[in-house]
């Protein structure tokens, strides 16, 4: 009798599982494309999200630098793909590392801000002046950070949003930020919008 | 189990309620799979990693100051006089006696210097050392030494060289000078310490006599240059009781000063001047961009004037002047006030001349006077200031 029950459980359990299983695949067909044999075809292709930095001066290093020095340097964001941006995203790291980078209040500060046009760029050394209107993406902060939301882009498929990244050493930086060295990734990421009808 | 005790057997179930159990749970997970994947799964794109590269200056800018010890009299018109800072070198014939000691070593009887900060802070040091040179006062009698290194602001004993159990060093020669070369280069590893410096150095004399001192100087290297520290203030406490002697050019408003060695003529005369020398050891490299000179001067005696110009030089290359015997740097009139002059030496910065480095660190500037008494004048402060930086 055990043996038997046991059986049909098992059976019962793989039927159950079975089932489980096409109610999940059934979800997810909730969101897949059909297509019919009608002369009227439908065809649902995915959209692609693409981040690109078509014109970058972030690659152009600054040295040697003192207390009360600024750096800035445009980039500019493409969101060259089809489907728009939700939100972006700033890591920053640095290697091989100093105090440039490591002393939060003394080293390296970062401040990001848009222009509605292209930055007419001067120099070397860089300089930027805004012909259209201005807005702050990433008010100043310490220089290394991992996820840094950005603020006031446009996150539109197929725009460009003008950036100038501003580095400034502090004039209260002390002489133990002398002779430092540090080397920084910059690296922008952005997430696709939320999903809608289609 | 429940079903095999009971005494009339249920009906049989289709499915046990275990296997129920299992077949609820593992659709619902894998439903709820599906629901978490559709939930969470969206795009995302990154640029590729941009790399700069920063760094900052060696030296930062700012200004070095440093007075000068290392002066020559003219003012006669007879040629130098040698009326350098007593310890700056050994064997100028330039001493410092000091009063008597005692026989035995007390924690109450010692000389200190107190150093003077003219170098850029936060640099790495190297091979400092205290050159100290002396000799007893007394012949047949012996002076012995050790020393403790302090810093100056805070006074805090940062290392001790001999004791009063090993002294250090100890002369035996009125006439001899024995020469302590001691590295404290445990102590002193940056130039934060060194310009913050004071050395004490105790005594003993083995019959409660004076020694003497000639050289008190502290040099080593840092990555950039080599250095001499000099002294500014020097007190004598060898009796148990201090005195306190202050480098008269190296602090203004100090109440002590340096009076020429001789009276000075009612006009100027290129053979009357005082010379100063600076060494302000710039680093080899630096970019200058400003130079100037504090020259603090009056007259010895009331209501007369005195007036000065000056001239710059490395070695017998003059070069600048700043006025002249027609058209004097300044005037002062009395001998209760000082003219506070700050001379702008424009063409010894790095953007007006190749050889800004060498020139300032080998600067040595004529101040010509005149006094329309025909008296002394007397010289509160002659500093060199320097801004640099080093790339």
């Amino acid at each position: 009798m055990r043996r038997n029950s046991s059986s049909r459980a098992r059976k019962l359990l793989l039927t159950l599982a079975a089932l489980g299983a096409a109610a999940s695949i059934a979800g997810l067909g909730t969101f897949a494309t059909f297509t019919s044999s009608t002369s009227t075809s439908n065809t649902i292709a995915s959209g692609t999200l693409s981040l690109t930095a078509p014109f970058s001066r972030l690659g152009t290093g600054a040295s040697p630098i003192a207390p009360g020095d600024t750096m800035q340097r445009a980039i500019d964001l493409s969101y060259s793909g089809s489907i728009s941006f939700a939100s972006a995203t700033l890591t920053t790291s640095a290697s091989p590392s100093s105090l440039l980078d490591t002393d939060a209040t003394n080293g390296l500060q970062i401040a990001i801000d848009k222009c509605s046009q292209a930055w007419t760029e001067a120099g070397p050394p860089y300089t930027y002046t805004c012909g259209g209107s201005t807005s702050t993406v990433l008010a100043s902060r310490a220089l290394v950070g991992s996820g840094i939301a950005l603020s006031n882009l446009t996150l539109t498929a197929g725009a460009t949003d003008h950036l100038r990244v501003t580095l400034t050493f502090p004039g209260g930086a002390g002489n133990t930020l002398q002779n430092q060295s540090s080397t920084v990734s910059y690296t922008f990421s952005g997430t696709q919008r939320a999903g809608t009808d289609q | 189990m429940r079903h095999a005790s009971s005494p009339t057997p249920e009906p049989k179930a289709l499915v046990s309620r275990r296997a129920l159990r299992w077949a609820a749970l593992i659709g619902a997970g894998a439903a709820a799979f599906s629901v978490v994947s559709i939930s969470v799964a969206s795009f995302n794109s990154t640029t590729a990693g941009v790399s700069m590269n920063v760094t900052s200056k060696k030296i930062f800018p700012g200004v070095r100051s440093t007075s000068t010890w290392n002066v020559k009299d003219a003012s006669a018109g007879a040629g130098e006089v040698d009326a350098s800072d007593v310890f700056l070198t050994s064997g100028d014939s330039k001493i410092k006696t000091t009063g008597n000691w005692s026989s035995a070593f007390s924690s109450t009887r010692y000389v200190e210097f107190d150093f003077n900060s003219s170098k850029a802070g936060g640099i790495p040091v190297s091979t400092a050392t205290f050159n100290f040179s002396f000799a007893d006062n007394v012949a047949g009698n012996t002076a012995c030494i050790y020393f403790e290194v302090y810093r100056a602001s805070t006074s805090t004993l940062l290392g001790t060289y001999g004791s009063s159990g090993t002294p250090l060093a100890c002369s035996s020669s009125s006439t001899t000078y024995t020469n302590v070369n001691q590295s404290i280069a445990a102590q002193v590893t940056s130039t934060d310490v060194l310009d913050d410096l004071r050395i004490r150095v105790y005594g003993r004399e083995s019959g409660n006599k004076a020694m003497k001192i000639d050289l008190a100087t502290v040099s080593g290297a840092t990555s950039y240059a080599n250095y001499t520290t000099y002294e500014q203030i020097s007190r004598d406490r060898s009796t148990g009781t201090v005195t306190t002697t202050n480098w008269p050019l190296a602090l203004s408003g100090d109440g002590t000063n340096y009076t020429s060695a001789s009276n000075w003529a009612t006009t100027f005369s290129t053979s009357r001047y005082l010379k100063f020398f600076f060494d302000p050891s710039v680093p080899t490299g630096a970019v200058i961009t400003s130079v100037t000179l504090n020259f603090y001067y009056r007259s010895s005696f009331n209501s007369n004037t005195a007036c000065w110009y000056g001239e710059a030089y490395n070695g017998a290359t003059l070069l600048a002047s700043y006025g002249s015997s027609g058209t004097p740097q300044s005037c002062n009139t009395g001998n209760t006030t000082y003219s506070t002059d700050t001379v702008t030496m424009s063409q010894l910065i790095s953007a007006n001349d190749a050889n800004a480095v060498s020139d300032v660190n080998n600067l040595a500037v004529r101040a010509y006077m005149k006094e329309s008494g025909g008296k002394a004048t007397q010289v509160d402060l002659v500093q060199l200031n320097v801004n640099y930086y080093l790339d």
